[in-house]
């Protein structure tokens, strides 16, 4: 199997397509993937860059990270319940928290894992004092037939609404943390990185994510 | 894989998906999975479940995304303006030094630090016998000061049923991460430098080893010659002999918590592990050949 598809839920769409989802997944996120190696790899922490020293090397660095992270950090605040100007501001704010965090000198190692968890945080925060969801934006909101997907016939499109409908039954009874960590290994985190960004152990992520997964397969079996 | 039941569970399944599976049971799973159609079967469905996740997760937040571009644009104007990036409360001190709460705050932790690690510092190297240095040592062998490896008390069918189950499952899965971060602290592996290395029992718990920090040190993972994959082959080699009968458990305990480096040169009659596509490969002695 291989490493790019064992490591990203994103990709796992080449090896399981069903019904032409994929479709409809690629024209929602034309450029989610990482394009740099170099940067791919900065995020995972598995190379330690060299640190820009100059001022204006950190600042095209930093946003370089944004441009990487921003849809992912975005949908992350959004299912956390924040509107989307308050997540824009989660995620302005956890990325001049990094650009301080840089310029301080401090630990280059899993640049993603840091700012998913600072932007958690800030989320949390900005959700308890602003009392908007307090349990978190459910899945419930989506709605299949508002983006059709054109590869398929209408008797087909019929049925992944009613499946997509189902699932999003299943998935928005989960209890918020299986919710969270579904979303975060969706977003390409590892289950060390949703472990320290959740507080819990990574057994703990493994189990979640499992018993969330069954509970899934079960709903599309029917 | 328990031994009463021949397939995978869905978590191990799911582990092995997605690539967090310790590498010697993800060779063991992919050994099944290779001849275990139903099992592949449910693997394909978990995917499935995976892909479906995905799409809807997207299609449920996605449309709600505005372009980057904008963002992107203040975020370059507010990293641009000096002094911008820190905001809160800023006191003025005489001549004329302002002091943001966020220094300040972060002085009067660094005094604590400081107080707080002088303190460690002593009590450490008192018992330690003076050997502060040794906290900063990583090393192929654990300091015994800080890893003199902890068992628990266990009867030889306990760790021979679990060998396909438990023993070989990651035991480092149940370990909190504040644990496993204060055991790569003490050994001063910070930052960066935790890549290069493999958290590790010294005593795996598939010959009585308990979760603990004192049997808990990071090894280096492969670029050096006696690595954690040396060891990993150490560990199999002396759960075979136990569970055959031709080694005491307490015996094994010893050898490889005292010196697993010597212990390995004995078990496999070898001074280098003989490597092999980075695998250790180690043919079984003759029983009784030790």
């Amino acid at each position: 199997m291989p490493d790019c598809v064992t490591r990203c839920w994103g990709d796992k769409r080449m090896t399981g397509c069903r019904l032409g989802m994929y479709h409809a997944v690629e024209q929602f996120e034309p450029a989610i993937m990482p394009s740099s190696p170099d940067l791919t790899a900065a995020l995972r922490g598995s190379v330690s860059t060299e640190p820009a020293s100059h001022p204006r090397q950190l600042e095209e660095e930093v946003v370089g990270l944004f441009d990487q992270l921003r849809n992912r950090l975005l949908r992350y605040t959004l299912s956390l319940g924040l509107p989307v100007q308050d997540g824009e501001e989660v995620i302005q704010e956890a990325f001049l928290s990094l650009f301080e965090h840089l310029r301080g000198g401090k630990p280059r190692h899993n640049l993603q894992g840091w700012v998913f968890r600072v932007a958690h945080n800030l989320a949390l925060k900005r959700r308890v004092r602003e009392h908007a969801f307090e349990d978190g934006r459910r899945f419930e909101d989506g709605d299949p037939e508002r983006h059709p997907d054109p590869s398929l016939n209408p008797e087909d499109q019929a049925i992944w609404n009613q499946r997509f409908r189902r699932l999003l039954a299943v998935m928005g009874a989960l209890p918020e943390r299986d919710q969270l960590c579904l979303r975060l290994r969706a977003e390409g985190l590892r289950y060390r990185e949703i472990a320290e960004v959740l507080g819990i152990s990574v057994g703990a992520v493994s189990i979640s994510l499992t018993r969330s997964l069954a509970r899934l397969t079960r709903a599309s079996e029917r | 894989m328990l031994l009463n039941n021949p397939h995978l569970s869905d978590e191990e399944l799911l582990l092995l998906s997605d690539g967090e599976l310790h590498r010697r049971r993800a060779r063991r799973m992919r050994r099944h999975l290779a001849a275990c159609w139903e099992c592949r079967t449910r693997m394909a469905e978990f995917e499935d479940a995976i892909a479906d996740f995905v799409h809807v997760h997207r299609a449920s937040f996605d449309p709600q995304l505005p372009p980057a571009a904008g963002p992107r644009a203040l975020l370059r104007a507010r990293l641009a303006e000096p002094g911008k990036t820190t905001t809160g409360r800023q006191w003025r001190w005489p001549f004329g030094l302002v002091i943001s709460a966020r220094s300040l705050g972060a002085i009067v932790a660094a005094v604590v630090l400081i107080v707080a690690g002088f303190g460690t510092w002593i009590y450490r190297a008192g018992s330690i016998g003076g050997q502060s240095h040794a906290r900063f040592l990583t090393a192929t062998v654990p300091n015994p000061q800080l890893t003199p490896g902890t068992i628990r008390p266990v009867e030889l069918q306990d760790v021979c049923a679990e060998a396909d189950a438990e023993a070989d499952k990651d035991p480092l899965w149940q370990v909190p991460i504040a644990m496993q971060q204060a055991a790569l602290r003490e050994y001063g592996v910070s930052g960066s430098r935790a890549k290069d290395y493999e958290l590790d029992f010294l005593i795996p718990p598939s010959l009585g080893g308990t979760d603990d920090i004192h049997n808990l040190w990071p090894e280096p993972d492969s670029k050096t010659v006696w690595n954690a994959r040396a060891k990993d082959a150490l560990e199999d080699r002396l759960h075979a002999l136990v569970c055959a009968g031709d080694l005491d458990i307490s015996e094994a305990q010893r050898e490889i918590s005292s010196d697993w480096i010597a212990a390995y040169k004995r078990y496999f009659h070898t001074e280098r592990p003989t490597m092999f596509e980075g695998q250790p490969v180690s043919p079984r002695p003759p029983r009784g050949s030790i």
